[in-house]
């Protein structure tokens, strides 16, 4: 057995509270660690040395061996991980890759610690971020890891070349240059400032993995069709059948010694929410399933031997308004439209299909909205809705709509959530403003042709972020141009207010900042918000070295390194 | 026979080419961007126009029509059935891999349906309106009307709450792992065998009753012949020419069938793979594997054809 838990390391658990941080401790948390909460750059030491950190289980005696059988969706739609945007890749294929720093799977992802690169300096004007590689690391193919690597890879992820398209890009758009100091330092320069939180989480996100500068020459910078990209991983490609199963050895050759504790990991693909990733976990053909249906992970978690929990999701779903349509050009009639739905039902609609929170234009669970206690008491979040169904009726006698609106395209992606909520919406409509939608349900392509031609009224779907920052989402989901501004919203205060929210550095500003924008968007309504998605998770309880119960996310701890089999 | 034969082969290469132009059109005139399954709904957002325009024309969907026809026919005389434009492995590949878990699923469903069907009609036809008739009549009429997608999720819950059981997650060769390839053939097997068993046994049940009333029946038994051999070598031989036309059918509803069957079982065969297909509106898998099912439908029936024009004398000098 190897692999025994170090002692005390400034990387553990810190032992301070963001509240000591709040308080005016910001120096001592930069000496001791990482504050375990998102977003503010208290967060964030500016120097830190971890030359000597390894990472190594939160439990005392991990066992080493056997095979890890995982349920997941796994059927990515090309290889190149950068380049995709779904689970099915990163899912399976993140425990081939490391980053240049992490999120700790430890303590559920909160906080950022080395990986590739072990220590770092932020500079005073927050301008310049410089990573010290470790040295010895390996690809798969045997080649060593230097700066070059991680400036081919971060380059081609924030500048892609012509015929690659990386979602993420946008997150780097400060970063003006990538230099290689020498061959075990690597230095980010930013064309103007961010907040550390934003840009460190940029860097820590699962997606970010390092790959070879040579195998992206080989491959004209296009991966989408290299089945066995060499990464640095824990683990390596040994078998792989197309929809079916990814199979991963153990890495012997990885740099975090001790690690992994397992053999292998099995990546079983099984749709979200689907019987057969249920079944195959309930008959133990699976050791863990990712996205169980709800009724699913609740026989889990009441039948011994198992465990389920739900975790935060980096997703939001809602409708989207056609605005440069009518009438919906009209604010007044989309806020009144966000007012009449009513969350708490809508969450209880779908409470058997998928797990969801109530929320409003911004993670509910992030520091950057409304507190869930004070949003609950506003009108279009609260569980009586009497008060905003009689605003949103004045608003629409204004509009000049008292007798309602008739024949609404309401564009309705088919999946299962999806149409349960159109109905109900249709409903809460119909009932309390007398407008009349007729339901159009589509495949997901006919969906995203008609969005980007505009050819709807209304239109239920999701949205994903990697970050839990609002300048990444609100960038994309609320700008005007933003890629997934659905409804083609154009406020010309909030546009004025974004870019100080993405270059303000001080968190209690930026948190205002964003509460200003939060208001502006109950104003003029966006999008209407339907709730934030969750995630169940479902394990046989031999499975250990995990811990999802505060994940931001599927994309972010994707490694397996630490995952043991107590058995 | 064999001018017989080389006209029913005519008349099937007709009919694949009339299949081919309706696949070819239907798949074209569908409407979604198939850029969304190949980059994800966040990825394809952030796709610029340009880019897009780029890779449609990479994938050959911006050419004519015509143009993109007569490619996909050539590529299929040549044996190249395409590739999925975001899998690793190309539809040949996949047909190879997966078909043949398909085939042995047909199969033995059908296996299943005469093992099931045929002594049920004999029991039925032979005592009608009794009450052994009247549960076959019932149970043949529940199985037909059942969906089968519906079926086999009961099988897999039923197995899995009562017995913890669940069929293996991947797909294996019957040559290496019999007993796993079993395990995962068997319960989409029986779904579908049930069904086609319904209707073997009520087609094979009116024959038999019109055939024991003929007279060549009436005289064997006038010669003394017992019940049982009047039965397996006079009646049941005549009745079964309508059932091997209906079987020869059967294996090709069986390869529809086999979609929503291998859905709810999660079998790694072709039907699954067409369900896929279908949801992540891959283009060149779906037109493929539709037009793979519907040449081996048109082959299916031409063997029945001959079969039957060999089994019976008078088909064929008509």
């Amino acid at each position: 057995m190897t692999g025994s838990r170090k002692p005390h390391s400034p990387w553990t658990r810190p032992p301070l509270t963001r509240r000591d941080v709040l308080k005016g401790s910001a120096a001592a948390a930069a000496a001791y660690g990482l504050i375990p909460d998102f977003g503010l750059a208290a967060d964030i030491p500016n120097e830190y040395d971890g030359s000597k950190f390894q990472l190594a289980a939160a439990e005392p005696n991990p066992k080493r061996g056997g095979v890890l059988r995982y349920g997941i969706t796994s059927r990515p739609p090309h290889f190149d991980f950068h380049q995709s945007g779904t689970i099915n890749s990163l899912g399976s294929q993140g425990c081939m890759f490391d980053n240049l720093i992490r999120r700790d799977p430890r303590d559920s992802g909160k906080t950022i610690i080395p990986d590739l690169a072990h220590s770092w300096t932020i500079s005073k004007d927050g301008m310049t971020y410089t990573f010290m590689l470790r040295k010895g690391v390996e690809f798969h193919d045997g080649a060593e890891l230097t700066a070059d690597d991680v400036k081919a890879t971060f380059d081609r992820i924030s500048k892609p070349p012509a015929g690659v398209s990386i979602p993420r890009s946008i997150l780097f758009k400060a970063v003006s240059e990538i230099n290689v100091r020498d061959k075990y330092t690597i230095e980010f320069k930013l064309s103007e400032p961010r907040p550390p939180s934003y840009i460190m989480g940029a860097l820590a996100s699962g997606w970010n993995g390092i790959v070879r500068k040579k195998t992206l020459e080989d491959n004209q910078y296009n991966l989408r069709k290299v089945v066995d990209i060499p990464g640095t991983g824990p683990f390596k490609t040994k078998r792989r059948i197309e929809a079916e199963i990814w199979v991963m050895e153990r890495n012997e050759k990885y740099w975090n010694k001790g690690l992994p504790y397992l053999d292998g990991v099995e990546f079983h693909h099984g749709l979200p929410f689907s019987p057969e990733l249920s079944s195959a976990f309930l008959g133990g053909r699976t050791d863990y399933a990712r996205l169980l249906d709800p009724v699913s992970a609740r026989k889990v978690a009441s039948t011994p031997g198992m465990s389920s929990l739900n975790f935060y999701q980096s997703v939001i779903q809602g409708t989207w308004p056609n605005t440069k349509k009518k009438p919906f050009d009209d604010p007044r009639v989309r806020r009144a439209v966000h007012l009449v739905l009513d969350r708490h039902v809508l969450v209880d609609v779908v409470k058997d299909v998928a797990p969801m929170l109530v929320g409003g234009f911004i993670y509910p669970f992030s520091e950057f909205a409304t507190p869930l206690d004070q949003l609950t008491k506003k009108p279009g979040y609260q569980t009586d809705s009497t008060a905003a169904v009689k605003e949103a009726q004045e608003l629409m006698k204004a509009a000049g709509h008292a007798n309602g609106i008739k024949g609404l395209d309401f564009l309705v992606r088919e999946v299962a959530t999806f149409k349960l909520w159109s109905q109900a919406i249709q409903a809460m409509l119909q009932q309390t403003l007398n407008i009349e939608c007729k339901l159009r349900p589509v495949v997901e392509s006919v969906w995203f042709d008609d969005i980007k031609s505009g050819n709807f009224d209304m239109a239920i779907g999701a949205i994903v972020s990697t970050l839990l920052d609002p300048s990444d989402y609100f960038n994309a989901w609320y700008k005007d141009g933003g890629p997934q501004n659905y409804s083609n919203w154009n406020n010309p205060k909030f546009l004025e207010l974004l870019p100080k929210i993405d270059t303000e550095i001080d968190a209690a500003k930026r948190i205002a900042l964003v509460r200003e924008a939060e208001a502006i968007m109950e104003a003029d309504v966006p999008m209407f918000p339907i709730c934030w998605e969750k995630i169940n998770d479902g394990w046989y309880n031999y499975v250990k070295g995990h811990n999802p119960k505060d994940y931001f996310g599927i994309y972010d701890v994707v490694r397996m390194d630490t995952m043991w089999l107590d058995k | 026979m064999f001018s017989y034969i080389v006209r029913r082969l005519a008349f099937g290469l007709l009919t694949i080419i009339g299949v081919s132009i309706v696949v070819f059109v239907v798949m074209r005139i569908l409407p979604g961007d198939p850029l969304v399954a190949i980059f994800g709904p966040d990825g394809y957002t952030k796709l610029p126009e340009q880019e897009r325009a780029s890779l449609m024309a990479q994938l050959g969907l911006s050419d004519p029509l015509w143009l993109q026809y007569w490619r996909w026919v050539k590529d299929i005389a040549r044996g190249d059935f395409g590739r999925s434009f975001f899998r690793s492995e190309s539809v040949a590949e996949m047909i190879l891999r997966r078909g043949p878990l398909t085939a042995q699923i047909a199969f033995l469903s059908v296996l299943f349906s005469w093992l099931v069907g045929i002594p049920v009609a004999i029991v039925s036809a032979l005592r009608p309106n009794s009450w052994a008739d009247n549960v076959v009549r019932f149970f043949s009429i529940l199985f037909l009307a059942i969906p089968g997608f519906w079926f086999g999720m009961l099988m897999v819950l039923g197995l899995l709450f009562t017995f913890g059981y669940r069929a293996p997650l991947t797909g294996a060769s019957l040559l290496t792992d019999p007993w796993t390839t079993l395990q995962i053939i068997i319960g989409p097997a029986i779904v579908l065998g049930l069904g086609q068993a319904a209707y073997i046994a009520r087609l094979a049940r009116s024959s038999l009753l019109e055939i024991i009333r003929e007279d060549y029946v009436r005289t064997a038994r006038a010669k003394g012949l017992d019940g049982r051999r009047v039965i397996a070598l006079h009646a049941l031989p005549n009745a079964l020419l309508p059932v091997i036309t209906l079987s020869g059918l059967l294996l090709g509803f069986v390869l529809a069938g086999s979609i929503p069957v291998e859905r709810a079982f999660g079998t790694p065969g072709l039907g699954l793979a067409m369900f896929t297909a279908v949801s992540e509106r891959d283009v060149f898998v779906m037109q493929n594997l539709v037009f793979l099912y519907a040449v081996v439908f048109v082959v299916l029936n031409i063997l029945v054809d001959i079969i039957i024009a060999w089994l019976d004398p008078r088909i064929r000098y008509q």
